[in-house]
């Protein structure tokens, strides 16, 4: 188990095989896979409540071992009530929905998955910037899926960013089974691992470790210090100070390491310069030895 | 009030401090402009001043009088602006790396504030969302110490936002239940525009908010009096703000106040962070900041947008990927 809390999976090389898309790629000892989607708090977006309770994307949910479905629907639910009340075949996915919901902890740490107890599912989320910060910070696997009927499309920029910068995968609407499925694969593939000890072909995959939340306040090593330099602009001498007291022990750093890098080559030539007298001196014992012979 | 702490604990010199009952959440401070302080007397003295002499100059004088006062009353904002931008502070000695951890300190220096006099941050809260990302921003930077004061402006008509910054302070006292946690208050001043406000009664409120900013900026905390504390918490040291409208107008009123020398130079220093969701193009406010350069520091989010704007990258933390590769 490593730092991302997902288990090592094989380096580069031997491959492990993805699931086929219609059958279940293990037999579930614990609580399915549980997927949330939520579109926000201000704007509707019927086009991704459409397309969730698509035949495709429920069959896609259950050959991956889903079992729920949450769905926070925000100005649509009537008309999403209507919807799933319409379904006749839901392939073992319960579906449950609410307009909005005060705690999205609950809900993401669900689909966050928990080792022992409920496989990694997925977030299907629009591309507002709080709901994708928040899902980060739980370390959810993430699909963004912006909304393109809001002004100038404007959530695709957020989505692009977020797909480069591999922290989630950019969702495109009509290829939404597609995303969850290349979401799988990624967690699958899981992080790169300096040890290949670890890392067992055939290791069933678990869901992370238990979710604990960032120690408050921030270690002083991890503290961001940008309010405190702009504060100390304020007080230019102090600034100008603690400027002078840092440059000053960067020097002594900078003098330490430079002396001990001149002790070390001067201790190399030394050793270069007498290997020669020693060498000369084995091939002389070996011509002694010769001629005892 | 009795402090719960030892004596030895209590700092030395002559900051004395008053602490806070941290133990309800609800228990912060909230201030509402009451009336005029002397700073908005003198701003609104300049600006009924300002055009009554000019009139005057035009009825008793000629144009070429009028003009000229013009032209001198122009260069002199104009020249001040472009002074307090040249005193702008430079590049800051520790961007912090992108994975969001500073290098060690051996390569880098850390800002030592806890020997200061006073630290006074006031942080502009807007509507949800931005509220949220500058919580998130203040938790990632936060520092106990006993001489540091925070102020949370709140527009009316905003409810969510006292509740984040009161759950914020819950944190802080939890975690420091001394004098560490420093004091806080929460200010109250009018938003720019209602949601369906016409369009000419806007400038209007514009100016009520301004004004209720001015009162946000130069009013004192009251339990950081100049009787006890001399002056030092008269004006806060960094104004952060992260895009709501009244956070351009609390930015701009600052920037007026040190144009016309009300505010000394080292005070208000206004830091502009982008929201992350821009990571390449700038919102309006962002544009507004840039355009009219009263931001003391830019700063935006995105390695990307940093590029293209020229803004400073300060990159978010705390974001852990569940999907490698």
């Amino acid at each position: 188990m490593n730092a991302t809390g997902f288990p090592a999976a094989p380096s580069t090389g031997t491959k492990r095989p993805f699931p086929a898309d219609d059958e279940p790629d293990h037999q579930p000892t614990q609580l399915g896979r549980h997927c949330f989607v939520t579109i926000g708090a201000t704007a509707g977006f019927r086009q991704l409540l459409e397309e969730i309770i698509d035949d495709a994307f429920l069959r896609c949910l259950a050959s991956f071992g889903y079992d729920t479905l949450d769905v926070q629907c925000g100005p649509d639910h009537g008309w999403f009530e209507s919807q799933a009340a319409q379904l006749t075949e839901t392939y073992g996915v319960r579906i449950q929905h609410f307009a909005y919901t005060d705690d999205m902890q609950t809900h993401m740490l669900e689909s966050r998955g928990k080792a022992g107890y409920r496989l990694p599912g997925c977030i299907v989320s629009h591309a507002g910037s709080g709901t994708i910060l928040e899902a980060l910070r739980y370390q959810a696997p993430l699909v963004v899926v912006p909304n393109p009927t809001l002004m100038d499309n404007h959530q695709a920029e957020l989505a692009q960013e977020c797909e480069n910068q591999k922290w989630a995968i950019y969702g495109r609407l009509g290829q939404l089974a597609d995303s969850v499925r290349r979401s799988h694969r990624r967690l699958l593939l899981g992080p790169l691992s300096s040890d290949p000890e670890s890392l067992a072909p055939s290791a069933p995959e678990e869901g992370p470790p238990p979710y604990s939340a960032p120690p408050f306040p921030v270690p002083e090593s991890e503290r961001v210090t940008f309010f405190d330099w702009m504060v100390l602009t304020c007080y230019p001498d102090e600034q100008a100070k603690q400027r002078y007291v840092y440059e000053l022990k960067k020097l002594e750093i900078t003098h330490y390491v430079k002396t001990r890098q001149e002790e070390e080559a001067a201790l190399k030539q030394q050793a270069q310069a007498e290997r020669p007298v020693e060498m000369l001196v084995q091939d002389r014992r070996a011509r002694l030895e010769l001629q005892i012979d | 009030m009795a402090a719960p702490e030892p004596e030895p604990q209590m700092p030395k010199g002559d900051v004395q401090l008053q602490t806070r009952n941290n133990t309800q959440p609800g228990a912060i401070e909230v201030v509402e402009v009451r009336g005029d302080d002397h700073h908005t007397l003198a701003l609104l003295l300049w600006l009924l001043l300002t055009p009554s002499v000019l009139m005057g100059t035009l009825l008793v004088l000629s144009w070429s009088w009028f003009t000229a006062l013009v032209a001198v009353l122009l260069g002199f904002v104009f020249f001040r602006h472009l002074t307090l931008r040249w005193e702008r502070p430079g590049p800051l000695p520790a961007p912090p790396s992108p994975d969001g951890t500073r290098p060690r300190s051996n390569s880098s220096p850390v800002p030592d504030t806890s020997t200061l006099p006073a630290v006074y941050f006031l942080y502009v809260l807007g509507s949800g969302g931005h509220s949220a990302e500058l919580i998130d921003t203040i938790t990632s930077q936060f520092k106990g110490q006993p001489n540091q004061h925070r102020r949370y402006v709140i527009t009316s008509g905003d409810s969510s936002s006292k509740g984040m910054a009161e759950k914020l302070e819950a944190r802080i006292s939890r975690a420091y239940p001394d004098a560490k946690a420093g004091t806080v208050d929460i200010f109250k001043i009018r938003r720019a525009r209602d949601v369906h406000q016409s369009l000419l009664t806007a400038p209007w409120t514009c100016l009520v908010s301004a004004g209720h900013a001015i009162s946000a900026l130069t009013r004192e905390p009251t339990s950081r009096s100049a009787k006890r504390f001399g002056y030092q918490f008269r004006y806060p040291h960094v104004i952060v703000t992260n895009g709501p409208a009244s956070g351009f107008i609390v930015s701009l009123v600052a920037h007026v106040l040190k144009v016309f020398y009300l505010v000394p130079k080292n005070r208000l220093k206004v830091v502009y962070i982008e929201s992350w969701a821009r990571s390449r193009t700038l919102s309006l406010t962002g544009k507004l900041f840039l355009w009219t350069g009263i931001a003391d520091k830019f700063c935006v989010q995105h390695e990307r947008l940093a590029r293209l704007t020229g803004g400073e990258y300060l990159p978010r933390v705390g974001i852990k990927p569940a999907l490698p590769g």
